[in-house]
C-alpha cells in the first residue's frame, strides 16, 4: 500500500485515521455503559471495498480473501473466485445447498457493487432451488429480486443474473426452463410495468423478453412491488399475481439493457452458455446501423439537385464544416419534451444563442457539473442558482451549475437599445432590471471527461482564449524561434526576447501568458499580433460572424460605407476609433445578433443614431478590411469563409457549437426531518396528537398503549422500556412475549424455547402492547439530564422497527434542547446537493491560512509557500467545505452531542463548539440514498451556497455524481453514539441510506468509475481543438490525462489541475428564483417572461410544452384520481377505498376527509388558460385545456349548483371566444373561474 | 442559391391548415324506389331513464370554502347509501330472501336464529378454510365467512367490491357472521312474456364510432350508410334494411382529444368541433324515418366520470343538431314497442375484468353478465372507474331489461340470461397502435340486427372488408 | 538595360541572406529578429542596408512598420 501514497497522504490518512480513533474510543465507553440497544458501536470501519464487503454481507473473514483475489485477477473475476470459495466451504458450513448459493450470489454482487449500495443485501430477497416441475422436475436456481436492486444500477443488476448463473453450475443444478406460461407472464409484467408503475428506461421489445426468458439459465424472479395484477396467473412456480418490480428492472434495465457491456464481463469472466447475448446485441447494432443509414440516405436525395454541380464547386473551410456537423451530430431534443411550470427552458436543442460550448473543467466542475459565468446566472433570471440542476441536450442528460467567472457570460440587449456584454456580476447587477434581449445566454464550461463518460462524439470547438493562447505560442515558436508556455510562469529572458522580437511589453507578455482568460491584449495590440504573427484575430474581439449570412453582411457593409467613421493608426495598422451608422432596424438586428457592443445616441435634429465605440469599432471593421475590399456573397461559403479569403488578418469561428438546457431541480441544503418531525424515537401513539407530543401527552397525564420493546431488570425485576434499571442501575434483559397468551419470557427462556412459545407455538415477539404512563418515563428522564423547560418533545406514533426498541427520552430532550431533529436510524441528518471541487481558495471557506497550515495545507497548488488567503490549494480527497446553512445546524448537533456526552454518559464534552469555525477538523460521515455505506469526511470549512462541496472522489465514494443528486451527512461522534440497526425498519429497504459500515480511506480506484474520467490537466492542447473539428470520438483523445491514468500511482491523489480557474467558488446566487416564487400561476409567468427574453428560446413552444408535459397530465391526473380517490380518516389515519355509509370513521368514529380534493384538481387550470391565452399554441392543446376545464365544472354539477354568470357582451374568456368563433354562438356558461 | 449555415433552427410547427375531411360531401339519398317498410310503421319510443332526468338532492350548502370537503363526502356516502337502498327493494323481490335484519342489530339475536343481512362488501380475501367478507350497511360493519365446503361459497368469485350481497346465517357473537347462503340480486329465472307486435321491425346496435380516429373505419362507415340507403346486396338485405327504424349508439362516438398521453398524433382531425362535424355529416345521411337515439363515453366530449347525462352541448352542437337523433345518458333506458333496452357504454367491464376470475376483454359479454347479476354497471369504486359525486346511484340497475347494450371494448359478443339478451357492440375503429401492444384485438365494422319483439338478435352484417387494417 | 551598378558581394549575401529566413518562415519578421538571428555572420549596417534594398526593389514589403515579408 505504502507506494500509492505520498508522505503527505500518508501523514493526512494517518491524521484522520487519529481522529476517527479518538471518536471510537469516546463511542466505546459512552456504550459499554449500557444504555442503548447495543453495548457496541453499530458503525464498523473498513479501510477498503472487501471490509465493506465483509460488513455488509459477509461471510466472515472473506474480505482477506477478497484482497488477495482482487491483487491476483482485478474486481470482477475475483468475485467469482470468491463464490467459489464459498460454495467449497471455505468460509464454513452454511447448512444447506440454498443458502450456500444465497450466501455467493450477495457476497458476489456486493464486490461487484464496491460494497456500498445496499442491493446485495436488500436488492436480493432471497436464493431459493427450486425444480422444473412443468418440464423434467430437474432442479434449477432462483433469485428473488426486491425493489432495491434498482440501486445496484443496471450493469450490477446484469451481472447479479451471471453471477447467479455461474452459482448454478457450481452447484451442478440444470438449467431453468421456462414454460411458455412463465415467458409470456414476464412479457406482460414488463409491459405492464411500463405502463401502470414507472416508465422503463428501456423498455424491450415483447420478442427481446422472450429471447432473454427462453435463455437465461436461472429464474429471474421475486417479490411483488407493487399492486398491479397481472392477467397471466397462477404460473407454476411464481408465488404472486402482481408485478414482481425487482425482476422486471433486472431483465428490462439490466440484463437487456446493459447487454453490451455484460458482454465484455462475459468474456472477462470466461462464463460460458450466453452466445445468445453476443447474438442479440450483434443483431441490435446491425439494425441500428440500418436505422442510421435510412435518413443520411434521404439527406442525400435532398442535395441531389446539387449534387451535378457540387463536384466542381469549392466550398468555404467553414461551409464544409457545418455541413459535416448537421450531416453527423443531430440537435437532441429529448431534453425539452417535458418542461415543468416554474423551471425554464434555458436554450432549445443546438440554438444559436443558447448555450455556447467551452471546453474544460473548473476548480468547481467535471463529473455531470457545468460551470457557467455568474452574470449568466443572474441574467437567465437567477432560475440557475449554484448547485441548481439543469436538464441538458449533451454530453450527459442533466448537470448542475457552479460558476466560473473566466468564462464569457451573456450577451444582452437593453431596453434603451444598447447591446452590451455582460462578463463580470457587478455589471450583471446593475443592468439585470434593464434587459430587453438576451441574445446570446453565455458560455457553459464542460469537461472532456463527461464527453468520454456519455460518449458524446466532440463538437467543433468555439474560439476561445485558452486556444488563441497557444496558437499565439506556437507561432512564437516557429516563426521567432521562442518557447513559451500558456498558463504557467516562462522564464524572464524568454518573455523578454519575444516582446522585443513583437514590440510587446514585456510585463503584459508574462501576464497573458500566465493567465490568458483574465488577461487580454488591447484592441490595437490583437490586431498587430494577428498581422505579424498570422493567428486568428484574438477571440474577445471575434464577433459572431457566422451568426449572419453573407448577403445580410453585405447589406451591413453597404451601411457601414455610408457611416461616420473615426479612424486611427496603430503600428501603421488603420483601426477604427468610432462608427456613428444611422438607426436603421434591420442594420441594428445584424449589430445585434454580431454580438457587437454599441448604443444609441440622440443628435442634434432629435433622430437616434447607433455609435459603435472602441474597441468594438475596430472589432467590426477589421475583419471587413476596413472597407477596403469589398464584402461579397459567394456560393458555398459561410460569412467567415468569405473574409478569411479577402482579409489579412483571419477569423476563427467562435459561435459553431451550442447546447441547450433546461432548468431541473433546485438545488438544495437543509436539514432533514422525518413527516412529522421527530427529536426522539419513542412511540406514543395517538395520545400526543398530531404532532406526537410526548411532553402534552405527559402534561396531560394521559397513559396509552403502543406496540414497544420492555426490558426487565436480572436482580429487582424492574419492566420498562429502559436499558438500564431506574432503581437500582443494572442493564436490564429484554422480554419476549407471546401476544396469543399474553406472557412474557426473559432473554434465557426465549432461548430455550426457540423463541416459541411452549404454550401454543407462536413465534415470540421482541415486543408487546403495552401499557406507558408517558408523565412518569418523561419527569425520570428530566430528572436525568436536568432538562425540563422544552415546548415539546416529538414522538412517533409507532416504531417500524423489528425489534421496536424505543430511544431513551433522554436524548429526545437533548435534541429538544438543542433544536435539533432525528432520523428513523437515530443519527442526525443534513441533507445537501453534491457538488465537486478540487481546488479552493482559503478565503473562499472562511478558514484562516493558519487553521490550514495546522490541517496539512502548506502549499498552493502550484508548489508555493502557503502565505495568503487567495492562494489557491488543491482539495485532499476526504475533506469536505459545507454549506453554512450545515454548519449551523451540525453546530446545534454538537451542542447535541457534548449535552449527551456530558448529561446522559457523564463524559467529557468533545466539540466545545462557540462558533461554526469551530467544527473545522472535525468529521462526519457522508452517505448516500440507497447505500449502505458511509465516508469519513473532514470539515475544512464553510461557503455560503445551498450545495456540499467535497472532492469528486468523495462524492463517487458514495456512488454519486453531481448531475443534481444530494446526499447527508452526519456528525461521526452522532453516528457511532446514536445509531442502532435495532433502529432500523423491517420493511424492504429499510437498510438503505444507514450507516452500516463506514469508509475511512478513500481510494479513487474503489469509487464509482464514473469518476476515472475525469480530466486533469491544466489545458487541452491545440491538438484537441484540431480533433474538434473533425468531430472525433472522444475515445480517440488519448493525450488528455484523465484520472484513470493515474490510478494506482500516488498522483492519484494529487496533482489534479484544471483549466478554468474562477474567482469565488461562492459567487452567484444562493437560492434559485423557483424556490421564492409563490403560486404556479407566478412561477409560469416569470419563466415565461424569461423565455421571452431568450433569443434562443421559443416561447410559444415552451408553453405548449409546459401545458403538455406538465398542467394536462396534472389537471386529468387529479381529475381522474379524484373520481377514484381513497378517504381517510382525520383521527386514525385508516384509510378506506370508498367513503363509509355513515359519512365516519367506522373504527373511531372520526371525521373522513378526501385525500384529493376539489381544489387539488383546479389547482392549475388559472395557469393553464392563462398560457393558452396568451401564446400561440395548437388549437388542439387549447381545446383541451377548454375541456378539462368543461370536465370539473361538469363533475359537481350534481354538487355545488352553477354559479350563473351574467355577461355583458364580448367575454375575453378564451374558451368562450373560442366557442363563439367556432359555433357562431356563446353560452356565457363555459367559464369556470 | 445557398444558406448561411446557422446551425439547426427548430422545426416549424406545421401550418394548422385543414389537412382532413369533416365529409361534408358526403350526401346520400335512398336508392330510387327503394321500399322502407319502417315508415308506415308509427314511432313508438319513450326513453324511460335519463340521468338528464334524475334530480339530485342537494346537499345543503354551507358557506365556508373548507366546508367543500365535507359535502362532497357526504354527497358521496349518499351515493352509496342509495345504492344500499335500492338493492335492498331489488333483493327483497327474491322470495327466498327474508329476515333480514341490521348488522347493528346482530347483537340482539340468538346465536341458534338464522338471519339475512344485506350490506356493501367492502373488501373480501380467502382463508384456509374458506372465504371472508367485510360487510357494511347503514347500522355498521361485520365480518362474514363461509366455509369453502359450501356450494355457495363459489359466488365469491362473481362478487365484485362495494356490490351490495344478502347473506343468510349466524351470528357467532364473536363479531363474525357465519353465512350458509349468498344472495346476488340477480335477475329473475323467467321473465314475463310482452305481447307479440303486428309488423317485424329491427333496430340497429352501434357504438365506438370513433369518428377523428386515423384508424376510423371511414370506408366501412360510408358502406354502411350506403347499405341503409338501400345498396343492399340481396333479397335478405333488403327486408332488413327496410324495417329498421331505430339505431342506436352506444358512446365514443367521436375519439375526442386529450383523452390518453399522446393521442394527437394519433388523430385524423385533431379538433374536437371538427369532429362531431364530421360525425354529423356522416349521420345525416341515415335515412329520416331512422331515429337514433346517441349517449356518450369516455371519448366523448362529456363528463369524465359516469354517470355522463349528455354531451357538452357547445362542442357537440352539430350532433344536437340532427332532426333524427335522441340524445340520451350514459346509462340509459329506452322502451321501443314495448320492449325495454338497457343502454350504457360499459367502462364497468374494465373493473369486472380485472377483478373476476377467467374474464377478458375479448368476451365482454361475459363479464355484462356478471354486472347484470350484482345489478350494476359500475360497482366498485376506486378502481379504473371514475365515479361522479352524485347523491343518488342511477347506475343501479333497477328493472330488469329486455337487452343489454354495451360498448367501450370494441369486441362484438353477446349472449342470452334469464330472457335478457346482452350485447356488446364492438366498434367502427381498426386496431390502434396501443391496441397492438397490449394485444386487444377489436372486431370492427359489424352491424347487429334486433328484432325488437324478441329483443334478439336477427342478424350481424359485417363491413369490416372495407375496413384498412383488418 | 543594364544600370552598371556597383556589385557589393558581401550585400548581395546579406539580401539572399534576409530573404532566405524571410521565405523560410513564409512569415512577416520583426526587423529585431532578422538582426538577431543574421548578426552573428552578417554586419548589422549591411543588414539594413539589404532590407532597405530589398524592399526598394519590390522583393519584400513592410506589413507594418518594423516587419517585412517577401512579396
Ligand atoms: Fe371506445
Ligand atoms: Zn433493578
Ligand atoms: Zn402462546
Ligand atoms: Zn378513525
Amino acid at each position: 500500500m505504502g507506494e500509492i501514497h505520498s508522505p503527505e497522504m500518508k501523514a493526512y490518512f494517518e491524521s484522520l485515521q487519529r481522529e476517527i480513533d479518538r471518536a471510537y474510543e469516546i463511542a466505546r465507553k459512552a456504550r459499554e455503559q449500557g444504555k442503548d440497544p447495543s453495548l457496541e458501536v453499530e458503525v464498523p470501519q473498513a479501510t477498503d471495498m472487501a471490509g465493506r464487503v465483509e460488513s455488509l454481507v459477509g461471510p466472515k473473514g472473506v474480505a482477506e480473501r477478497i484482497r488477495v483475489l482482487v491483487k491476483e485477477y482485478g474486481k470482477e473475476l475475483a468475485a467469482l473466485k470468491v463464490v467459489d470459495e464459498i460454495i467449497d466451504g471455505k468460509f464454513g458450513d452454511l447448512g444447506s445447498k440454498e443458502r450456500y448459493a444465497e450466501q455467493a450470489v450477495r457476497t458476489a454482487l456486493a464486490i461487484l457493487t464496491e460494497g456500498i449500495v445496499s442491493a446485495p443485501l436488500e436488492g436480493i430477497a432471497d436464493v431459493k432451488i427450486k425444480r422444473n416441475e412443468w418440464a423434467d422436475n430437474s432442479e434449477y436456481l432462483a433469485l428473488y429480486y426486491a425493489g432495491p436492486i434498482r440501486s445496484s444500477g443496471g450493469t450490477a443488476q446484469a451481472l447479479s443474473v451471471l453471477v447467479g448463473d455461474y452459482v448454478r453450475k457450481k452447484l451442478g443444478l440444470d438449467r431453468f426452463k421456462p414454460s411458455e406460461k412463465h415467458i409470456e407472464r414476464m412479457v406482460e409484467e414488463i409491459d405492464l410495468y411500463h405502463r401502470a408503475v414507472t416508465r422503463l428506461q428501456y423498455h424491450p421489445e415483447a420478442d427481446e423478453v422472450r429471447l432473454a426468458m427462453k435463455n437465461i439459465p436461472i429464474e429471474i424472479t421475486g417479490e411483488e412491488t407493487d399492486k398491479v395484477e397481472v392477467s397471466h396467473r397462477d404460473v407454476p412456480g411464481v408465488e404472486t399475481n402482481h408485478l414482481r418490480g425487482g425482476a422486471i428492472l433486472v431483465l428490462a434495465e439490466g440484463v437487456l439493457q446493459k447487454a453490451k457491456k455484460l458482454v465484455k464481463y462475459i468474456d472477462k469472466m470466461g462464463v460460458d452458455g450466453w452466445d445468445w447475448i453476443k447474438e442479440f446485441v450483434e443483431a441490435k447494432e446491425k439494425g441500428k446501423k440500418a436505422e442510421d443509414s435510412k435518413p443520411t440516405e434521404s439527406k442525400a436525395e435532398d442535395f441531389g439537385a446539387k449534387e451535378g454541380i457540387e463536384e466542381k464547386v469549392e466550398k468555404g473551410f467553414y461551409y464544409e464544416l457545418y455541413e459535416r456537423f448537421r450531416a453527423n451530430i443531430a440537435p437532441n431534443k429529448k431534453y425539452t419534451k417535458e418542461i415543468i411550470g416554474g423551471r425554464p427552458l434555458f436554450a432549445e436543442p443546438s440554438r444559436n444563442g443558447g448555450f455556447r460550448l467551452r471546453y474544460g473543467r473548473s476548480r468547481v466542475s467535471g463529473f455531470a457539473t457545468w460551470s457557467v459565468n455568474p452574470a449568466t446566472m443572474l441574467v437567465l433570471d437567477e432560475f440557475i442558482a449554484i448547485g441548481t440542476q439543469m436538464k441538458t441536450e449533451r454530453p450527459g442528460k442533466g448537470c448542475i451549475v457552479t460558476p466560473a467567472t473566466t468564462v464569457e457570460g451573456p450577451i444582452v440587449k437593453l431596453k434603451d437599445g444598447s447591446v452590451i456584454r455582460v462578463d463580470d456580476y457587478q455589471t450583471a447587477l446593475r443592468i439585470r432590471d434593464k434587459i430587453e434581449e438576451i441574445l446570446y445566454v453565455g458560455d457553459a464550461l464542460v469537461n472532456f471527461g463527461d464527453f468520454v463518460e456519455n460518449n458524446q462524439t466532440l463538437l467543433p470547438a468555439n474560439y476561445a482564449e485558452e486556444w488563441w493562447i497557444q496558437e499565439f505560442a506556437r507561432a512564437m515558436a516557429e516563426t521567432y524561434e521562442v518557447e513559451l508556455r500558456p498558463f504557467e510562469d516562462n522564464p524572464r529572458d524568454a518573455i523578454e526576447e519575444a516582446a522585443e522580437y513583437i514590440e510587446l511589453d514585456p510585463d503584459f507578455l508574462g501576464n497573458l501568458l500566465r493567465d490568458p482568460l483574465r488577461v487580454r491584449p488591447s484592441v490595437e495590440d490583437a490586431i498587430h499580433i494577428s498581422k505579424v504573427l498570422d493567428v486568428p484575430l484574438h477571440p474577445y474581439y471575434t464577433l459572431y460572424w457566422n451568426t449572419l449570412g453573407p448577403e445580410e453582411v453585405e447589406e451591413l457593409q453597404r451601411a457601414l460605407v455610408g457611416a461616420q467613421i473615426e479612424w486611427d493608426e496603430h503600428m501603421k495598422n488603420k483601426f477604427a476609433r468610432k462608427i456613428v451608422l444611422e438607426n436603421d432596424a434591420r442594420i441594428k438586428r445584424y449589430l445585434e445578433l454580431l454580438g457587437l457592443p454599441h448604443r444609441l445616441e440622440r443628435t442634434g435634429d432629435r433622430k437616434k443614431v447607433i455609435v459603435v465605440d472602441y474597441p468594438w469599432s475596430a472589432a467590426l471593421l477589421t475583419p471587413l478590411g476596413n472597407l477596403e475590399w469589398e464584402f461579397k456573397a459567394k456560393p458555398f461559403h459561410t460569412t467567415i469563409d468569405i473574409i478569411n479569403e479577402n482579409n489579412r488578418i483571419k477569423l476563427r469561428d467562435r459561435g459553431i457549437s451550442w447546447i441547450g438546457a433546461r432548468m431541473g431541480r433546485p438545488e438544495k441544503a437543509k436539514e432533514r426531518k422525518m413527516k412529522p418531525p421527530v427529536q426522539v424515537l419513542f412511540p406514543i401513539g395517538l395520545a400526543g396528537g398530531s404532532s406526537r407530543d410526548i411532553k402534552k401527552a405527559a402534561e396531560e397525564g394521559k397513559v396509552t398503549s403502543v406496540e414497544i420493546a420492555f426490558f426487565k431488570c436480572p436482580s429487582c425485576g424492574h419492566i420498562g422500556p429502559e436499558h438500564i434499571c431506574p432503581r437500582c442501575g443494572t442493564r436490564k434483559e429484554l422480554l419476549w412475549h407471546c401476544a396469543k397468551c399474553n406472557v412474557d419470557y426473559s432473554q434465557d427462556e426465549a432461548e430455550n424455547f426457540d423463541f416459541r412459545c411452549p404454550k401454543c407455538g407462536m413465534e415470540l415477539k421482541p415486543y408487546a402492547r403495552r401499557t406507558i404512563k408517558p408523565s412518569e418515563l418523561l419527569r425520570a428522564a428530566m430528572e436525568n439530564v436536568k432538562v425540563y423547560g422544552i415546548d415539546k418533545l416529538k414522538g412517533v406514533q409507532g416504531m417500524t422497527s423489528g425489534y421496536k426498541m424505543a430511544e431513551p427520552l433522554e436524548k429526545g430532550l437533548l435534541r429538544a434542547k438543542n433544536d435539533v431533529y432525528v432520523f428513523k436510524d437515530g443519527t442526525i441528518r443534513f441533507d445537501a446537493t453534491d457538488a465537486p471541487i478540487t481546488h479552493f481558495k482559503p478565503k473562499e471557506i472562511g478558514t484562516s491560512v493558519e487553521k490550514l497550515r495546522e490541517l496539512g495545507y502548506t502549499h498552493d497548488f502550484e508548489g508555493k509557500p502557503l502565505e495568503r488567503d487567495d492562494q489557491i490549494l488543491e482539495l485532499r480527497v476526504q475533506d469536505v467545505i459545507l454549506p453554512y446553512e450545515a454548519g449551523r445546524y451540525l453546530l446545534k448537533v454538537a451542542r447535541f452531542i457534548d449535552d449527551l456526552l456530558e448529561k446522559f454518559y457523564g463524559l467529557p464534552r468533545f466539540y466545545n463548539a462557540e462558533k461554526m469555525e469551530d467544527l473545522v477538523g472535525h468529521l462526519v460521515i457522508g452517505l448516500a440514498p440507497h447505500t449502505s455505506a458511509g465516508i469519513i469526511g473532514r470539515i475544512i470549512g464553510f461557503s455560503d451556497v445551498l450545495v456540499g462541496y467535497a472532492h469528486p472522489y468523495y462524492h463517487a465514494a458514495k456512488r454519486r455524481n453531481c448531475d443534481g443528486d444530494e446526499d447527508a451527512v452526519m456528525l461521526l461522534l452522532d453516528a457511532l453514539l446514536n445509531f442502532s440497526k435495532y433502529y432500523l425498519p423491517e420493511k424492504r429497504g429499510g437498510k438503505m441510506d444507514a450507516p452500516l459500515v463506514v469508509t475511512t480511506r478513500l481510494d479513487p480506484r474503489e469509487v464509482d468509475s464514473e469518476v476515472h474520467n475525469m480530466d486533469v490537466v491544466r489545458y487541452y492542447p491545440l491538438e484537441f481543438y484540431g480533433a474538434t473539428y473533425e468531430m472525433k470520438s472522444p475515445k480517440e483523445i488519448k493525450f488528455i490525462e484523465r484520472v484513470e491514468d493515474r490510478l494506482g500511482k500516488p498522483e492519484m491523489y494529487e496533482g489534479l489541475k484544471f483549466t478554468h480557474d474562477t474567482d469565488d467558488i461562492g459567487l452567484g446566487p444562493k437560492m434559485s428564483l423557483y424556490k421564492q416564487l409563490g403560486d404556479m400561476v407566478e412561477k409560469v409567468e416569470r419563466q415565461l417572461a424569461l423565455a421571452e427574453r431568450i433569443r434562443a428560446v421559443d416561447e410559444h413552444h415552451v408553453a405548449e410544452t409546459i401545458i403538455n408535459s406538465h398542467l394536462v397530465p396534472d389537471l386529468r391526473g387529479n381529475l381522474r384520481s379524484f373520481t377514484r380517490q381513497e378517504f381517510r380518516c382525520v383521527k386514525c389515519n385508516t384509510k378506506y377505498r370508498r367513503p363509509p355509509l355513515t359519512g365516519k370513521c367506522p373504527k373511531c368514529g372520526g371525521k373522513i376527509v378526501l385525500t384529493v380534493s376539489k381544489g387539488a384538481i383546479e389547482k392549475y387550470l388559472p395557469t393553464a388558460k392563462m398560457l393558452v391565452t396568451k401564446y400561440s399554441v395548437l388549437d388542439y392543446t387549447r381545446q383541451r385545456i377548454c375541456l378539462t376545464e368543461k370536465d370539473i365544472k361538469s363533475l359537481f354539477e350534481n354538487v355545488f349548483p352553477e354559479r350563473q354568470r351574467t355577461l355583458m357582451g364580448f367575454s375575453a374568456d378564451v374558451c368562450e371566444k373560442m366557442i363563439k368563433e367556432r359555433t357562431g354562438k356563446s353560452n356565457g356558461r363555459n367559464g369556470y373561474l | 442559391d445557398y444558406g448561411v449555415p446557422i446551425a439547426y433552427v427548430g422545426e416549424e410547427v406545421p401550418e394548422e391548415e385543414k389537412s382532413y375531411s369533416v365529409y361534408a360531401d358526403l350526401k346520400l339519398s335512398p336508392r330510387d324506389g327503394f321500399h322502407y317498410r319502417a315508415k308506415e310503421i308509427p314511432d313508438e319510443y319513450e326513453v324511460t331513464f335519463d340521468v338528464k332526468n334524475v334530480k339530485f338532492a342537494l346537499p345543503k350548502a354551507k358557506n365556508a370554502a373548507g366546508k367543500e370537503g365535507e359535502v362532497i363526502i357526504k354527497v358521496y356516502s349518499d351515493y352509496f347509501r342509495s345504492r344500499l337502498k335500492k338493492m335492498r327493494r331489488i333483493l327483497r323481490e327474491n322470495p327466498e330472501i327474508g329476515g333480514v335484519i341490521d348488522i347493528a342489530k346482530l347483537g340482539y339475536v340468538r346465536g341458534e336464529d338464522e338471519v339475512t343481512i344485506i350490506g356493501l362488501v367492502n373488501s373480501k380475501r380467502e382463508t384456509a378454510k374458506g372465504y371472508m367478507f367485510e360487510v357494511e350497511d347503514n347500522t355498521g360493519v361485520i365480518k362474514v365467512f363461509i366455509n369453502r365446503n359450501n356450494e355457495e361459497s363459489k359466488k365469491f368469485f362473481q362478487i365484485m367490491p362495494d356490490a351490495v350481497i344478502a347473506f343468510r346465517g349466524r351470528y357467532s357473537g364473536r363479531g363474525i357472521f357465519f353465512a350458509n347462503k349468498i344472495f346476488l340480486p340477480d335477475v329473475p329465472k323467467f321473465k314475463r312474456e310482452k305481447p307479440p307486435l303486428e309488423e317485424k321491425v329491427y333496430a340497429v346496435l352501434l357504438s365506438d364510432i370513433h369518428v377523428g380516429s386515423n384508424k376510423f373505419c371511414e370506408k366501412a362507415f360510408m358502406r354502411f350508410l350506403e347499405w341503409l340507403n338501400g345498396d343492399v346486396n340481396n333479397k335478405a338485405e333488403e327486408e332488413f334494411v327496410s324495417r329498421i327504424k331505430y339505431m342506436v349508439i352506444a358512446g365514443d362516438v367521436v375519439d375526442g382529444i386529450g383523452i390518453y398521453p399522446g393521442q394527437y398524433n394519433e388523430l385524423a382531425i385533431p379538433d374536437i368541433f371538427d369532429q362531431y362535424e364530421a360525425l354529423a355529416n356522416l349521420l345525416s345521411n341515415v335515412p329520416d324515418h331512422i331515429t337514433m337515439f346517441i349517449g356518450p363515453g369516455n371519448h366523448d366530449a362529456a363528463r369524465t366520470a359516469i354517470p355522463q347525462p349528455g354531451f357538452y352541448e357547445e362542442y357537440a352542437r352539430p350532433l344536437l343538431k340532427l332532426k333524427n337523433a335522441v340524445i340520451i345518458s350514459n346509462p340509459a333506458v329506452i322502451r321501443l314497442h314495448g320492449r325495454d333496452f338497457l343502454i350504457a357504454h360499459g367502462r364497468g367491464i374494465e373493473d369486472v375484468v380485472n377483478f373476476i376470475p377467467n374474464r377478458s376483454h375479448h368476451r365482454p359479454a361475459e363479464a355484462m353478465l356478471d354486472l347484470l347479476k350484482l345489478r350494476h354497471l359500475a360497482p366498485t369504486f376506486g378502481e379504473k372507474v371514475p365515479i361522479a359525486p352524485d347523491s343518488e346511484d342511477t347506475l343501479v340497475i333497477e328493472s330488469v331489461p329486455d337487452l343489454f347494450q354495451a360498448g367501450h371494448v370494441h369486441v362484438m359478443q353477446y349472449k342470452m340470461y334469464n330472457g335478457v339478451f346482452l350485447i356488446n357492440t364492438g366498434t367502427w375503429q381498426a386496431q390502434t397502435e396501443f391496441q397492438k401492444m397490449v394485444n386487444i384485438v377489436p372486431t370492427p365494422a359489424r352491424v347487429p340486427i334486433i328484432d325488437i319483439e324478441t329483443a334478439r338478435l336477427r342478424a350481424v352484417i359485417r363491413f369490416d372488408q372495407y375496413c384498412e387494417g383488418v | 538595360e543594364e544600370e552598371p551598378k556597383a556589385e557589393n558581394p558581401e550585400l548581395e549575401k546579406a539580401k539572399k541572406a534576409v530573404l532566405d529566413l524571410l521565405r523560410e518562415k513564409g512569415k512577416a519578421l520583426s526587423h529585431k529578429f532578422i538582426v538577431k538571428k543574421l548578426s552573428k555572420e552578417i554586419d548589422e549596417e549591411l543588414i539594413e542596408e539589404a532590407i532597405t534594398q530589398l524592399l526598394a526593389e519590390g522583393e519584400i514589403y513592410e506589413p507594418e512598420i518594423g516587419y517585412y515579408e517577401p512579396l
